[in-house]
Parts: structure tokens; sequence; C-alpha cells
């Protein structure tokens, strides 16, 4: 029924209207939206600024770097080998005679694809994960967490290369590595949010006009604990390109030829002792310009979404 | 009633005439990691068609727990061990989670003490009341927005259209209050429930949300059950009233009759520690503290704290007794001598 109109009916006067006033005014200035906060809050972070700009610019040169460059990155020219820096090669060449620049804008596809997928894959599934264990409780989040506990006892560069040994080295069973070395972490974060969230009122109340355990859990409970969800990504983001990285230079992920800065680090550490040290510096040199960028992006995502800070 | 016909088996579950919500003998206890607590001891309550009943009481007597009963929202904890939660000629003890999905919202209401949190943080105004018209009315976006404005207006939000983007936060806290009662009522349940409506609220705001729920549920024809630890909005707001203590049901009966023929010298003493505003300026209060449930007392709940006790009260348990048509009072000094200038059975802050 409706009881708007027949409020209206009841009530002419509408009295209520004076009263209401105050009250509307007051809320008014909170109207700007959260963007507009978010981002005031995102610009008085330099540093984090800094990261983001950075971490744009090197996946601007991913999308837009091969327009740069004339060289194939996986064909060898041998009478080009291990040329040092100059206007023709501008980071030189490696000692099958690649280009070294070209070859680390591709690797900047490869890497920011491990990273994107992995984090996703581990973020999603950790998620998933943990909502579930902390809602239902009891004995299956016992033997959830335990499972945890008995993957996260591993040292992870240690089931990464299980994993990777099990499965052989592809793109694919990287990514797959860092998503279950990752999901952990996620899946503990969700978990501990969830916990305490959903002792929440707001949860009896979702109940209180028909919500069901399904819907409690992913249209309410889940987007209100993804906060720190995407601070770990982006933390993560840096780590899971270094974890990439290392398993490519012990040789269990990317294989040479493809162009992928762990690989190239380890085909370039040959050269350093002959004085080449172009080969390993500049994709070294990105490396950590991405994990710093990354970290620095993710210490300015915690401050605007820890409410400790507000 | 046939008291005894059906606990686990089918039977004939009609509540009394006139009365929607009736429950019978409620036992519900938790089990804590100190211990299991009576949280209520055998509750009988019938709330009356159309009239708004108030449950009143201290922290831990047990009326929040007697509404989230009756909502089937008990804490994994807890453990309904006997009674019947009699609605629409069914019992919502033995109901599935899934049919009380249904049954939420749609033929019960409910608000909450603290409105802010009870919305979810991340969602418009206007989202939280489609789901609700979505799931039990069916309406599409359109007409749920057309409803969604009528419901605002008619729990009186100023410029309704604008608080329908709202986010929570946005909103002062008597503005989600209001807009908590929208939700409650929007599907014109049978049963709406007020857990402490207006304990969050700045005192004026507070009577306006209560004018507000008395005239929504008596315009829904909606039947309420009101919960507060404070007398003064169940004096104002409710038909019926019943006062708890320590997990049992010690006193009910019309609002006027309790306040007026005050029979229990607990509800006396409630009556006796809030202000009055008369020339009697002390504060009063009831000496002694509630009793630990997780050991009731063998006798009356209210015994160690009682100024009127007798040996009987130590050793068994006084039944609701009906003392005159619907005024029904569980203690055996009730009516006695003592009690009628009872009022001075407590003591003042001035006499210690």
């Amino acid at each position: 029924m409706n009881i708007g109109r027949k409020r209206r009916a009841a009530d002419p006067t509408r009295p209520a209207d004076t009263r209401c006033r105050p009250e509307k005014s007051a809320a008014e200035g909170g109207t700007g939206g959260s963007w507009g906060f978010f981002l005031y809050r995102f610009r008085r972070n330099k540093l984090a600024a800094v990261g983001g700009g950075f971490l744009l610019l090197i996946v601007l040169l991913g999308l837009i770097g091969p327009l740069f460059t004339s060289y194939n990155p996986t064909k060898p020219d041998m009478k080009s080998a291990s040329l040092a820096p100059s206007f023709a090669h501008w980071m030189g060449t490696d000692a099958l005679g690649m280009d070294i620049f070209t070859r680390i804008v591709y690797a900047t596809r490869t890497d920011l694809l491990i990273a994107v997928m992995a984090v996703l894959g581990a973020a999603i599934l950790g998620s998933l994960y943990g909502v579930i264990s902390a809602f239902y409780g009891r004995v299956l989040d016992e033997v959830m967490m335990r499972a945890l506990d008995s993957l996260q006892a591993f040292p992870s560069i240690l089931l990464g290369l299980a994993i990777a040994a099990a499965l052989g080295p592809s793109l694919r069973n990287v990514i797959i590595v860092l998503v279950v070395v990752n999901f952990p972490m996620y899946a503990r974060l969700v978990r501990s949010q969830i916990l305490s969230l959903k002792e929440a009122t707001f949860v009896d109340a979702a109940r209180t006009v028909g919500n069901n355990n399904a819907r409690i859990m992913f249209r309410h409970l889940l987007p209100n604990s993804l906060g720190p969800v995407y601070v770990q990504s982006s933390l993560n983001v840096g780590w899971s390109v270094l974890m990439a990285a290392s398993m490519s230079f012990l040789g269990l992920g990317i294989q040479a030829p493809e162009p992928e800065w762990g690989v190239m680090i380890s085909q370039g550490a040959r050269q350093m002792v002959q004085g080449e040290w172009w080969s390993a510096f500049f994709p070294g040199l990105f490396i950590f310009l991405f994990v710093l960028s990354a970290s620095l992006l993710g210490d300015g995502l915690q401050d605007v979404f820890d409410p400790r800070r507000r | 009633m046939e008291k005894e016909t059906t606990r686990k088996g089918a039977g004939p579950l009609e509540t009394p005439q006139g009365v929607v919500l009736h429950i019978a003998d409620l036992r519900v206890v938790f089990h804590t990691y100190v211990g299991t607590v009576h949280a209520l001891s055998g509750i009988d309550l019938d709330l009356r068609e159309g009239k708004i009943t108030g449950l009143a009481g201290e922290t831990g007597c047990g009326k929040s727990v007697t509404a989230k009963a009756v909502m089937q929202l008990l804490p994994s904890t807890a453990e309904v061990l006997s009674g019947r939660i009699l609605f629409g000629g069914e019992d919502l003890v033995r109901k599935t989670p899934s049919e009380m999905d249904a049954i939420r919202g749609k033929r019960i209401g409910m608000i909450f003490q603290n409105p802010r949190a009870a919305l979810n943080p991340l969602f418009t105004v206007e989202e939280q009341l489609y789901f609700l018209l979505h799931r039990h009315e069916h309406l599409g976006r359109k007409e749920a927005r057309k409803r969604s404005l009528a419901l605002l207006e008619a729990v009186r939000m100023g410029g309704a259209k604008k608080r329908l983007r709202s986010y929570p936060f946005e909103l002062s806290t008597g503005m989600c209050q209001r807009v908590m009662i929208a939700m409650g009522l929007a599907c014109s349940p049978k049963l709406f429930i007020a857990d402490e409506p207006t304990t969050g609220l700045d005192v004026t705001v507070q009577a306006q949300v209560l004018e507000l729920f008395k005239h929504l549920v008596y315009e829904v024809g909606s039947t309420a059950l009101l919960i507060t630890h404070d007398l003064g909005v169940i004096a104002e707001t409710s038909d019926y009233m019943g006062v708890m203590y320590g997990g049992r049901m010690v006193e009910f009966g019309t609002t006027e009759d309790l306040i007026e023929h005050t029979l229990h010298p607990y509800t006396q003493g409630l009556l006796r520690s809030s202000f009055t505003g008369e020339d009697d300026d002390e504060l009063h209060y009831i000496p002694g503290v509630v009793p630990d449930l997780r050991r009731p007392p063998s006798g009356c709940v209210f015994e160690a704290r009682c100024a009127v006790c007798v040996e009987e009260c130590r050793v068994s348990v006084p039944d609701m007794i009906e003392v005159e048509n619907g005024h029904r009072v569980a203690c055996f000094q009730a009516g006695a001598a003592g009690i009628a200038d009872g009022g001075k059975a407590g003591s003042t802050r001035g006499e210690r």
C-alpha cells in the first residue's frame, strides 16, 4: 500500500516539513561525493603521487613503447652483439645482439600481464576463501585456515619453484604459482575483516529485510571488507613482479629468448664479468623502479583507506 | 491454549483471537565460554492486533533476545530450549532459514537501536530500499523509485528526491532512523519490531521519531513491539506494556494500568528511578545488581533486590497471575498491603 499518499491525506498541513529543515541543511555539506574526498586525500600524499606517476609511465611504456623502436625483441643479430649504449641502441645490446631497450619494452608487457593477472587471481580467490571461511566459521573455518597454514609453512620461493617444476615453465604457470603463493594473504585479510563485520548491526538489519546468506556474504560483507584488499593488491603487484623475475632468473619461469626482466638479468649477469654492465643493469633498474613505485602507491592507498588516519 | 499438544509434530497452531504474535513459554540459553546463560526463562507474550506493546527492563533482562528470537536472528551460540512463537498460524521457531528470509521484511519489519550502523555504508538510500521492494513486492527500478519517494515522504524526510542518492554517512542519525522506519514499513508488515529505536537520538529528534513511529504503525495497520529501557517512551507510545527482569516477564497489562496501579515491586522501582518532573526531585534507584543469569536464583528473580520479599520468594518462582482484566503480575506480594504505597520500598541516594 502507499503510505505516502495516505499520510498526506491524513495530515494536509504537513508540519513535518518545517521540522526537517535543520537536518536537511546539516547533511548538505556531504554531497560532494566520496570521490572528491578520495582524490583530496590522495593528492596530499606526494610520495604516493610520485609512485602512481612512475607506474603510469611504465604502463605507458609497455603500451606505446614499440612505437619508439624498430628492432625485433627476439631476433639475434650477431653483427651488433654486446654493444654499449649509444644513439642506435639506447641501452646497448646483449650477447646475442638484441636491443636491450626493445626487449625491456616488450618485457614490460609480459611482466605487467603477470603482475595484474596474478594479483587479480589471488585477490579474488583469497577474498572468496576468506569470506566463506569467516562467514560459516566453526569447523569449516578451522579446516580452511589450517590448510592455509600448511600452504604458508613453505618459504614462498621454494613453494613457487616446486609448483613450477611440477607444472613446467610457462607464462600461465608463473601466474598460477603466484596466485597460489599469494592468495592466503588475501584470505586472511578478508577473513579478519569479515569476522568483525559480521557482528555489525547492518548485517542483522540486512537479514531483517530478507537478505539470504549468499547476499549477506557477497553484497553486504565482502564489499565492506575490500579496502585493505586494494592496499594489499597494490603492494603485491610489485612483489609479484619480483617473484616472477626471480623464477625466470632461476630458469623456472619465462624462458629465453622471450623478453622478461628476470630472464634478461639472468642472461646479462653472465656478461657482467666482461664489463658489459648494461645488459643486466637496465632490466634491474626497471624492476627496482616498478617495485618501488608500486610500494609507494600502496602506502599512499593505505593512508587513504586507514580510518585511523582520517 | 492447547499447551501440551504439539512440541515437534504438526497440529493446530492457532493464535488466540485478535492476537498477532503469541509467544508461549519461550526459553533461550546462550552457550558461552564462561558458562550457560539463561537469557529467557519462560516468556509468555501476546501482541494484540493493531496495538503497540512496549517491553521495558534493564540491560540484559532479555528484551532484545525476545525480539531476536521472533526474528530468528539469535547468534549461533544461542539455543531455544522450548517454547513457541506463533505468527500467522505458523511457529517461527520451526521455520527454515530460507522460509524466514521470505518472512523478514515482508511480514515482519524491524528497526534497530543504532540506525547509522544498521544501514550498509556502501549502499545509497535508494539501493537499500530497492532491494527490499524488489525482493518482496517484485517492483522494477522505476516503480521502486516511485514507491521509495512516497515512503521517504511518509517518514517526513525533507528533500526526498535528493536523499535517495545519499549514502548513510551523509545523513544524520535521525534521518537514518527515518530511512530504517521506511524500510521496516515498506511492505506494510503485519508485525513491526522496534529495538530501542530512539536510544541514540537527541531528545527532540526522539520525540519526532516516536510520533512518526506511532502514526505510521497505526496507519499501516501493523502491530508493533517496542523495546526500550525508557519508561517515558513506553508511556507515550504504547497501548500495552510488559516489564521484564532477569529473563522473565514480571508484569504485563495496559500501559495505563501498569503506571497507575503498579503491582510488581520491580516496576515500582523502575518508575521511581525515572525522572518525573514532580516536586519530589530526589533521583531514586534500585539497590543491588541484576542476578547472574548463569545461575538464576531458585526463587523469584527479583528477590535479592526486593524490599518486600518474604520467605516464599526465596523458595519458589511466582507465576504470572491475572489480577484484573488483562493485568498480570508475577509476585507473591502483589496487591499486599505494603505494596500499594510500595513506592517507599526502595532506597534513595540521599539515604546512603
